[in-house]
């Protein structure tokens, strides 16, 4: 044995029996101390041979849990299959068509970390290198003064950043960003609006829908149709220049839903260079400027008489003497010096007539209907840029004259849209809209104003006034169109002034079954060598609408008529007027002989194949 | 002390288990890097889609075109006299395409008929 084995009996060792792990030999007194040593060590070998085969079958049933039973749930592999939102943080803006008329763009930015800036001054003059915009000076002078990373510049284009890149300065540091961005440029800048450099809406519906902008994963569709907007633009735009007016209006909507297809105000801007922009072109003409609207208003001031009973399409009203009330007179534009039906009131817009028929509604009444038609209250669209009507404050007997022909009270344009869509689409009152959402589902109870025989009647002199009256200018091949001119003396210096007006039309298409409303209105234009000097309403807006609709109602779905369809559906929409009123108003249509179908066609559209 | 056959067969058995546990797991991290890779690499393309969109909107901005137009083409707007209806226009087609227009008529659509002057205005 060797000297360092110390145990006391090494021969009672060997004298026992190597004992199984789990079977214990039988128990005995354990007399030797070597005994109860190894006993004591059996215990414990066993103790954490079972600790250890416990831990195993915990984590072999994990394991065999995992990869049997914890199958990834559907939804939760239909949530990684769905496209992750992009990484552009706010939500594109779509017209009807998908097409894309805001969105965000991933940028860089970059900012000098001060702590490992050496040289401010030799680093803020070889970044103004690059970007010569910055004035080093002042760049140097922010580097020494502020703490942590200095902003240099934010929305670097591709090329600035990679030059700045090659600088070489660790100093400078990048981080990813984005930047608003609109395709369409000026065609829109007052529906969508504009963000400012931290991406937040300043106006239009970038402000009104900036939370859902910021949150929103999926795209916002407008009502609009980018096609229809363009062709109103171009048309605003090309009349605006040739009547050297100040400014210009259009709204198309819907006479249903309320839907705005195109909506323009002129001037306009870039929302690209906001910061040019002046107050003039900011201002949206169509929602927040307020305007005597004029003629276009007798309009209600029919309806209204026509629905309470007042005034009766047959019955005549003395239009022969200007009528002098108070201080004032209220006069004709082109006085006709006779008695008048209602329908030739409005066919040649006589002031004088629509003052004697608003009279005999009476002020309340007159209140209480161009309340419901939402005249006294800011046109209810997502827009942030809504101006409030001004009404008098005092409705009196003056007031309600005058407001019978549309002065008096002053309206966003949209109200008017609104107002006219109401009158002419069977008597439900509409809410002007942008979101396409809102345009499907229209709201289950909305306010009948008007009843179907009113509204027919109401189409009737629509169309009178297109086909006879005072704006035949927008009576065009294919389509029947009814509406109603406006021209209004603006107000300066607190008289109204005979040179500065606001000429404008409103027109409906078709007007059998209506489908659209297009307003147009230009403000100051001035009359010229075509149009024998005149700027009225009819002069300058009613043949720009006509054009507006020749254009856009192919693309709207609305199919033409030809010339024989045209006259039936004509004479059907004037049946209200009476046979009597028709023939003499409007000449007798003539159905042309439909054109023989030309034989011969150009042989490059067609060939038969044989 | 000497091991029995059963010892090397489980010796073997728990070597072969290992190696493949290990090349189980390293496929799998290498999978799991692919598919961040991957992932990457989509959102990556996703994001020039979405710039090509918005590059495309702009290439074909209303204005922009009618700007383009103005200086390169001598297009006139389609007038509404050259829009005729499908019906109208089916029976100056060939046979076969006025079989098929008629098949599926019965809406009122609407064809564009590229044809000056066909229409006897």
């Amino acid at each position: 044995m060797n000297e360092w084995h110390t145990r006391p009996d090494p021969s009672a060792m060997r004298q026992m029996p190597l004992p199984g792990l789990l079977r214990p030999p039988k128990r005995r007194v354990l007399a030797t101390p070597a005994e109860q040593a190894l006993e004591r060590a059996r215990t414990r070998l066993v103790f954490f041979a079972l600790l250890f085969i416990l831990v195993f079958l915990v984590i072999g049933g994990r394991l065999t849990y995992l990869t049997l039973f914890n199958q990834p749930s559907a939804a939760e592999s239909e949530a990684d299959d769905a496209p992750a939102p992009s990484g552009m943080g706010r939500a594109q803006i779509l017209d009807r068509n998908g097409v894309i008329l805001a969105s965000s763009l991933p940028t860089t930015s970059a900012c000098a970390n001060v702590k490992h800036l050496d040289n401010p001054a030799a680093t803020a003059k070889a970044i103004t290198t690059v970007l010569p915009e910055l004035d080093a000076k002042k760049l140097a002078d922010s580097f020494v003064k502020r703490k942590g990373c200095v902003p240099i510049k934010r929305h670097l284009t591709p090329k600035q950043y990679s030059a700045l890149n090659a600088l070489g300065f660790g100093a400078i540091e990048f981080s990813q960003d984005e930047q608003r961005s609109y395709p369409q440029g000026a065609l829109l800048a007052h529906i969508i609006g504009t963000t400012d450099i931290d991406n937040i809406g300043t106006s239009g519906l970038e402000k009104k829908l900036d939370q859902r902008l910021r949150t929103a994963t999926e795209p916002v569709r407008l009502t609009l149709d980018l096609r229809v907007q363009h062709i109103l633009h171009r048309e605003l735009e090309q009349a605006k220049e040739d009547f050297t007016a100040e400014g210009a209006a259009g709204v198309v909507m819907d006479v249903q839903t309320g839907a705005i297809i195109a909506m323009v105000s002129l001037p306009d801007f870039d929302p690209r260079d906001i910061g040019t922009a002046d107050d003039k072109q900011r201002f949206n003409r169509a929602t927040l400027g307020v305007y005597e609207l004029g003629s276009t208003f007798k309009l209600f001031t029919a309806a209204q008489a026509l629905e309470i009973g007042t005034t009766k399409m047959t019955d005549s009203i003395n239009t022969v003497d200007p009528i002098h009330i108070g201080r004032h007179s209220i006069r004709d534009y082109h006085p006709e010096h006779r008695w008048l039906t209602l329908p030739e009131i409005i066919m040649v817009s006589s002031n004088i007539g629509a003052a004697r028929v608003a009279e005999k509604i009476g002020g309340e009444r007159q209140q209480q209907f161009l309340n419901q038609l939402g005249m006294f209250k800011p046109p209810p669209v997502e827009l942030p840029e809504v101006g409030k009507p001004l009404v008098p404050e005092n409705w009196g007997e003056v007031a309600t004259m005058t407001i019978g022909f549309g002065h008096g009270i002053a309206a966003a344009p949209l109200q008017l849209v609104r107002g006219v869509a109401t009158i002419s689409n069977g008597g439900t009152l509409v809410n002007p809209t942008l979101l396409l959402d809102s345009a499907k589902t229209p709201p289950p109870e909305a306010p009948t104003i008007i009843s179907r025989a009113t509204t027919a009647k109401m189409r009737a002199m629509m169309r009178l006034v297109v086909a006879a009256g005072t704006a035949k200018a927008a009576n065009i091949d294919g389509y029947l169109v009814g509406g109603k001119t406006g021209t209004a003396e603006k107000i300066s210096n607190k008289h109204y002034d005979k040179n500065a007006r606001l000429s404008s039309f409103i027109g409906v298409f078709p007007i059998n079954a209506p489908r659209y409303v297009v307003f147009a209105m230009l403000d100051s234009p001035h009359g010229t060598k075509k149009t024998y000097g005149f700027a009225t309403g009819g002069w300058v807006a009613a043949p720009l609408v006509g054009r507006v609709i020749a254009a856009s109602a192919p693309l709207l779905g609305v199919p033409p008529l030809d010339s024989i369809g045209e006259a039936a559906a004509d004479s059907q929409v004037l049946q209200p007027l009476g046979q009597n009123l028709i023939n003499t108003l409007v000449k007798p249509h003539e159905p042309e002989q439909p054109a023989e179908e030309p034989e011969e066609l150009p042989s490059a559209t067609v060939s038969e194949d044989r | 002390m000497s091991l029995r056959i059963s010892h090397w067969i489980w010796i073997v058995l728990l070597l072969g288990a290992s190696a493949m546990l290990y090349h189980t797991s390293y496929r799998v991290q290498e999978l799991e890097k692919n598919i961040a890779q991957l992932e990457a690499q989509r959102a990556l393309e996703l994001e020039n889609i979405h710039v090509l969109e918005t590059e495309w909107a702009s290439l074909t901005a209303p204005l922009r075109l009618q700007r383009l137009a103005d200086k390169y083409l001598q297009l006139q707007p389609v007038l509404v006299a050259q829009i005729v209806p499908e019906q109208k226009l089916a029976r100056r087609l060939p046979r076969r395409a006025n079989s098929e227009l008629m098949a599926n008529n019965g809406q009122p659509h609407l064809a564009l008929a590229v044809m000056h002057g066909a229409d006897g205005r």
